[in-house]
């Protein structure tokens, strides 16, 4: 196990939890699908296991002080650096060995087609390419947990098609990621297992199989299963 | 790379900010004619206050000069260079994330005393002509408002937390009475000349600010009203420009 998170309540504000009895782990080369309508609290799960709350009471535990890489929904970067200056400081914050990064960053630069802009600054880029910066930021570590904030928004089909390649490489090196979407079908065809959180609290978690079980819907799609959970009702 | 290199280089990036935003308003036409005649007749005139005391400060009591500087002690804000990157990138690395932090409020506490400083060195001349006081006292007013001030700004770092508009009005209202009402029993012992009190309360106060100060600032749940602050303190000096402007 990599990541074992137990929440019992956080949120923004005091004595208002936005999520509640969230628990749930993540093994190594494991790909979750954290899912969920809008304002469920994924975002708030998210910010939790990365400690970003200040009211969380629970436990988030990094197995063997695992690394993790965070991609948030909306791509952050620092106004006044390039990318490359970007990948420097990376390195710098998590001690990476120069010769080993530089050459991991020139190959990711490559295959997302950045090489060309890796010294402009990401604030000017568009969205599929701050997208792929960030990726290539949070691949740069080697983490072994990847928390990744609705990756598809923003890319096109080819640079989906490489973000799906390029977790697959992550997941045989044993990495573990935790992905939080809306896009379902593609959830669906890609995920290990499934989290579903609605209203702030865990309606169901599994496999597919096991969600359809829960949901007593045993020839339903993610999306029926999910849409049964948000609406509490079956689209037939 | 280290907390400090995190720091000094936000710091420096900060500093080109602030003289880019004072270029934007002050060309060199602004600068020839108005800053640099202003400071050359405030220089003057506080040069010649040495010589000799001006006939309106006949009119402005000590207990005046006293709120002055209580006023004055409300402004400023704890700085914590906390960008909204640092969520993705610097926070993965606590210790160096929590030490820049204290960087930063290390360079507060720096800002704030020179800020003072440059106050009492601006009002010198009246204190020690014609309120007529000894250096001690000085030292001794210079450390209350110090600790007032360091106080104040970690009030306002948690008042901000507020959402609510009209609660912050009313925590604000409810600290200002609070902080006057201590404000003048200083005043009042000042009077009597019970300096050992003055020294001891503030001293503590100065103690109790900055170790509240830095375990606040410890916290990695706050990153977000700190983010907040940062971009305030960043932007207030166009904010200000914009309320001045016709």
């Amino acid at each position: 196990m990599l990541l074992n998170v137990k929440i019992k309540s956080a949120g923004y504000e005091k004595d208002e939890a936005t999520i509640q009895q969230v628990d749930f782990s993540i093994d190594k080369g494991e790909l979750i699908g954290l899912i969920g309508p809008n304002g469920a609290g994924k975002s708030t799960t998210i910010k939790a296991i990365l400690g970003l709350l200040e009211y969380n009471s629970g436990a988030i535990e990094f197995m063997d002080n695992a690394s993790y890489s965070y991609i948030p929904e909306r791509p952050v970067f620092y106004d006044e650096l390039t990318l490359w200056e970007h990948l420097d400081f990376v390195a710098a914050v998590e001690g990476l060995d120069d010769q080993a990064y530089q050459e991991k960053a020139n190959r990711l630069l490559e295959s997302y087609k950045l090489a060309e802009h890796a010294h402009e600054m990401p604030a000017k880029y568009s969205k599929g390419m701050q997208q792929k910066a960030m990726l290539i930021l949070a691949m740069i570590t080697e983490p072994d947990v990847y928390i990744i904030d609705e990756p598809f928004i923003g890319l096109d089909p080819n640079a989906m098609k490489l973000f799906l390649s390029s977790i697959k490489a992550e997941r045989e090196r044993g990495a573990a990621i935790l992905m939080s979407t809306h896009v379902l079908d593609t959830a669906e065809k890609v995920c290990d297992r499934f989290i579903i959180i609605h209203k702030g609290r865990l309606q169901a978690e599994g496999t597919l199989d096991g969600i359809r079980t829960q949901c007593q819907l045993p020839a339903g799609s993610l999306y029926d299963c999910f849409h049964f959970i948000a609406e509490g009702k079956t689209d037939e | 790379m280290n907390s400090w290199n995190v720091f000094s280089i936000r710091r420096r990036k900060n500093r080109k900010y602030q003289f880019k935003v004072f270029r934007s308003v002050a060309d060199w036409t602004v600068i020839v004619y108005i800053l640099f005649p202003a400071a050359v007749i405030i220089l003057f005139n506080y040069f010649s206050y040495w010589k000799d005391t001006p006939g309106w400060i006949e009119y402005l009591p000590f207990s005046l000069i006293f709120f002055f500087i209580f006023l004055l002690s409300w402004h400023g804000n704890i700085r914590t260079y906390v960008e909204e990157a640092d969520k993705v990138f610097l926070i993965k690395n606590r210790s160096l994330f929590l030490n820049m932090k204290k960087w930063a409020y290390g360079h507060t506490i720096f800002t704030e005393t020179f800020s003072l400083l440059s106050l009492f060195i601006f009002l010198l001349p009246h204190l020690l002509n014609y309120y007529r006081l000894q250096w001690h006292e000085l030292f001794l007013l210079f450390i209350f408002f110090l600790s007032l001030n360091l106080l104040i700004i970690l009030i306002k770092y948690y008042v901000k937390m507020i959402e609510k508009r009209w609660k912050q009005v009313l925590m604000y209202t409810m600290v200002f009475i609070l902080l006057s009402g201590y404000t003048i029993l200083i005043f009042q012992l000042w009077q009597s000349a019970f300096m050992l009190p003055i020294f001891l309360l503030s001293v503590s106060l100065l103690a109790v600010a900055i170790m509240l100060s830095f375990a606040s600032l410890l916290r990695i749940g706050f990153i977000e009203h700190e983010i907040k602050i940062y971009q305030e303190n960043r932007t207030q000096n166009i904010e200000m420009i914009f309320m001045i402007a016709p």
